[in-house]
């Protein structure tokens, strides 16, 4: 008989009502992940005292740990539970019984499933974009030509490209040129390879709550530090060479009372960050850029 | 100043939808976006290779023009020709847009963007950020929607969230004109009203109709499903991709990017059937490299489709696969390829760290074991060259519907035709709604009143309903059915057979019970009660489109008709329900007005 895992979920109906455990029995395979587990409880939601229940509510989408949904509390530890193997977990605790949890610093929606908009409107507090002045112009300009070969000539419609308004047919040099509607601006600036892959590892962060989650100043679902990823977003675009433009304004929204001057300097956040990010590197850089701005940003003004 | 008395509605937050309301936004009118996750989380975040455009930063001499003939042909010709025309020519300029919104691009030593190969092209035409790039996309349209989200820019409409809401319906006037949706509130299971001028539904693929595929766990295709049941059409259905390279799992199969192969990455299987020895031991000699063989021309970088299909030939019709089963090797170690470990985690690190986290062995030192998976729908809602679906008002636009890619979509192209199908879609619903003689404004309450109770039958239904029968095991079932008999591989037999069984969960779905009884906060149980009905009838309609064509095209393989049959099929499946919901198949003619229709051969340059 094939072995079973059991599972000791912390189940809430919403955030008003009390929480509880309830314990399910999953039977154990070489793939068995979290959400796996999750699955055959929603299909089947028996506990292992044998009493029906209902299917537990969780939050996920992805399931290759990329959009950061279905980060849980998993036997103590934060992190996404599609990426949390069961075999993996037994080798490393010995034990077949895991729990899950909910995270506990942001208001539980139902059972699994917690609101982390705190985090969204951090992003929108340090104005975590670059200002852009709109999409596209719109004007009439010629895009590259080609040049056909005998072969290729023999493929095209001539006549259709002859009576299009959006093509130009040159019988001379038998070259086809396009006109260009959706003509654009320019490209960013050219920027070094060091300072994009630096603000590529930045831009992985996938605002899943880990960082929050772990921050020993960050104590109840209410409290109002912004945390380590939002932080680290704005120092994601003050290194972007248009991003800059909105530099100060980033650095007084992290100047604040929930901002930077929060950080305790536990070092948590980079230890449990699913995607390696810098987190501390990224706080140590904004303190830098804030205690600058302070002390000289009047200088600016 | 927005402009007062209308609005427009998105439905959906991923490239496609963020980028259509976006445009709106850009020409004053204010937007309602509905999403059922946060928009920071949509599925486009899973795309990892890159975006095409004909840029030609590493001046190889890439053109518009060919871009455009790899798009076509790469579709076997069943791409309507005017608006992949269009894309491709504002490829560039979207590729310009995400620079500007700080989108972190790989780079060349010069600070350039740098660019790779993918499948079914000869030119380097793909930009990229790692193997991450739908993220990094995503991320910045997201950045873009918080900044319209915040406000106060001048001349711009103002963007509303509704994350965690559901698309239920369109709401339909007396003349069949749309004036607004019923959506459900996640968080209170409530349906709501909401009214506009313009909808567009740029709600995904329908990937988890086939139950296990590289998609994300929410892609029901239920916007398609829910105009499907409102009298609109689905075109092309039978046409999804299967994606050469996943790896084989029970909760899902995850993508591995075909750029492991745009890299240098080899696909290969042992030449001797009972060669057990591990595969990094195995000498070059001993290994049969079919793709490059077959297909001297492209070799591992032919399209997916022709990938898909001769994995499946070494696996099922040859007995070729790894111990026998349906597996083969992905190989990027440095033995194989001469790609540097250092190289391949800076250029690939998201691919590489997924498959160590799942399969527990690092690719640089292991040759990945893969097989193809479903992965993308080319076929989707019906919709004109406005992008607009058959009732006035709806539009569509991303993997939602079916304009692009014809029989199979080259790698690349999807991120380019999500952005530009939002970048398009948005000023045609601006144009339309300045068009309308009269706005929602004016609608009889009764309008929507109706729409709204209509809804709430349905789940009233579901609610007092106390069969036996579980929703979330019909969907299992829908999706092991489509999988056997709608998959790589089709014959008449299997199609007919799929038809029939589907029918019978449709009979089951009558009979459901729920076991989830809290019907005022988040429940997965209701909310897939009302997706299933939708689902299954796509999957008829799209099994149905399978059976009546009788020919092989792009992905669409049938082992009693192997040859492509322009003179009967050069044609657009278009899809409708009748009144006893049973899938009615017509066609239309494809719009083939610059590409002459002509053979596929990748075993040759074209």
């Amino acid at each position: 008989m094939a072995d079973n895992i059991r599972f000791k979920i912390k189940r809430q109906l919403s955030e008003k009502d009390n929480s509880y455990w309830e314990e399910f029995d999953v039977e154990y395979y070489e793939t068995l992940n979290v959400i796996s587990a999750l699955l055959h409880i929603q299909k089947n939601p028996k506990m292992a005292n044998g009493k029906m229940t209902t299917p537990v509510n969780w939050e996920s989408s992805c399931l290759e740990e990329v959009c950061g949904s279905c980060t849980m509390i998993i036997n103590g530890k934060v992190r996404q539970a599609c990426s949390a193997l069961i075999k993996y977990i037994i080798e490393e605790t010995g034990s077949k019984t895991i729990t899950l949890e909910p995270l506990s610093k942001f208001p539980v929606i139902r059972d699994l499933q917690v609101d982390r908009q705190r985090m969204f409107d951090g992003l929108k507090q340090v104005k975590a974009w670059t200002p852009l002045d709109g999409i596209f112009q719109h004007q009439e300009v010629q895009i590259s030509a080609k040049q056909l070969t005998e072969h290729e000539l023999e493929q095209v419609k001539l006549d259709a490209i002859i009576a299009s308004d959006e093509l130009i047919y040159d019988e001379t040099t038998k070259t086809i040129t396009g006109i260009g509607t959706y003509q654009n601006r320019d490209l960013a600036p050219q920027q070094s390879p060091k300072n994009s892959d630096m603000r590529y590892t930045l831009s992985e962060c996938m605002t899943c709550g880990c960082c929050i989650e772990a921050c020993p100043n960050v104590e109840k679902a209410d409290d109002a530090f912004v945390g380590a990823a939002i932080i680290s977003q704005a120092r994601y675009f003050n290194a972007h060479p248009q991003g800059e433009y909105l530099k100060e304004e980033r650095l007084e929204a992290l100047m604040g009372d929930n901002g930077i001057g929060n950080c305790g300097n536990a070092q948590n956040c980079v230890q449990v960050c699913p995607k390696h990010i810098p987190l501390t590197e990224s706080i140590v850089d904004m303190m830098r850029q804030t205690t600058n701005h302070a002390l000289f940003g009047w200088f600016n003004k | 100043m927005a402009k007062k008395g209308t609005k427009a509605i998105v439905v959906g937050g991923g490239l496609a939808g963020a980028m259509a309301a976006i445009k709106i936004c850009e020409a004053g009118y204010d937007v309602d976006l509905v999403a059922l996750l946060p928009v920071k989380r949509a599925h486009s975040v899973c795309a990892q290779g890159g975006i095409n455009a004909a840029l030609d930063t590493l001046g190889e001499g890439d053109s518009i023009w060919e871009h455009f003939d790899d798009t076509i042909y790469g579709g076997d010709f069943l791409a309507n020709q005017e608006l992949p025309w269009k894309m491709v020519k504002a490829a560039p300029g979207i590729i310009a847009m995400y620079d500007r919104m700080g989108v972190p691009f790989t780079r060349t030593s010069e600070g350039r963007l740098d660019a790779r190969r993918f499948g079914g092209t000869k030119k380097r035409r793909t930009y990229f950020s790692g193997a991450s790039t739908g993220q990094q996309l995503e991320y910045a349209l997201d950045e873009q929607l918080r900044r319209l989200e915040a406000g106060n820019i001048f001349g711009y409409g103002k963007l509303t969230k509704y994350e965690y809401h559901d698309f239920q319906s369109a709401i339909l006037d007396d003349n069949q004109v749309a004036r607004g949706i019923v959506v459900m509130n996640l968080r209170t299971m409530k349906l709501q009203v909401m009214k506009a001028d313009a909808v567009v539904l740029a709600t995904g693929g329908p990937g988890m109709i086939w139950g296990k595929s590289t998609n994300s766990i929410e892609n029901h295709g239920t916007g398609a499903g829910a105009i499907l049941a409102q009298g609109g059409h689905y075109a092309n259905g039978e046409f999804v991709q299967i994606h050469p390279t996943t790896m084989p799992g029970t909760d899902k199969l995850r993508l591995m990017s075909e750029s492991a192969r745009g890299e240098g990455g080899r696909v290969w299987v042992p030449k001797d059937k009972n060669d057990k020895r591990p595969p990094e031991t195995i000498p070059e000699k001993d290994r049969f490299y079919f793709l490059e063989e077959w297909f001297p021309a492209y070799g591992n970088l032919v399209p997916r489709d022709v990938a898909s299909q001769n994995i499946y030939k070494i696996c099922v019709n040859m007995g070729m696969g790894i111990n026998g089963e349906n597996k083969v090797y992905l190989d990027l170690t440095e033995q194989a390829t001469g790609i540097p470990e250092k190289r391949l985690r800076y250029r690939l690190g998201a691919i590489v760290e997924i498959y160590e986290k799942f399969a527990g062995s690092n690719p640089a030192k292991k040759p990945m074991i893969i097989y193809p998976g479903i992965h993308y729908s080319m076929g989707g809602m019906w919709i004109d060259s406005n992008h607009m679906t058959a009732l006035p008002g709806v539009f569509a636009a991303g993997e939602a519907e079916y304009q692009y890619h014809g029989a199979n979509r080259l790698g690349a192209n999807s991120l380019l035709s999500a952005t530009w199908a939002g970048l398009y879609t948005g000023p045609k619903m601006v144009e339309y709604i300045e068009g309308l003689s009269s706005h929602y404004t004016e609608t009889p309450d009764a309008v929507f009143k109706n729409e709204l109770k209509r809804v709430e039958a349905i789940y009233d239904g579901f609610k007092k309903s106390d069969g036996r029968e579980n929703v979330f095991q019909i969907f299992d079932e829908m999706g092991e059915l489509m999988s056997k008999y709608v998959h790589i591989s089709r014959n008449e037999e299997g199609l007919t057979k799929v038809g029939e069984e589907l029918q019978k969960l449709q009979d089951r779905y009558h009979k459901i019970g729920l076991n989830d009884t809290k019907f005022d906060n988040y429940n997965l149980e209701l909310q897939m009660a009302y997706h299933l009905g939708l689902m299954l009838n796509m999957a008829r309609v799209i099994a149905e489109g399978a059976r009546q064509r009788k020919e092989s095209r792009g992905a669409h393989l049938r082992t009693d008709y192997t040859e492509r049959n322009d003179e009967k099929f050069l044609k657009t499946t278009k899809a409708h329900l009748d009144k006893d919901n049973n899938p009615v198949i017509e066609y239309e003619d494809v719009d083939v007005k610059y590409l002459k229709p002509r053979l596929r051969n990748y075993s040759k340059n074209k």
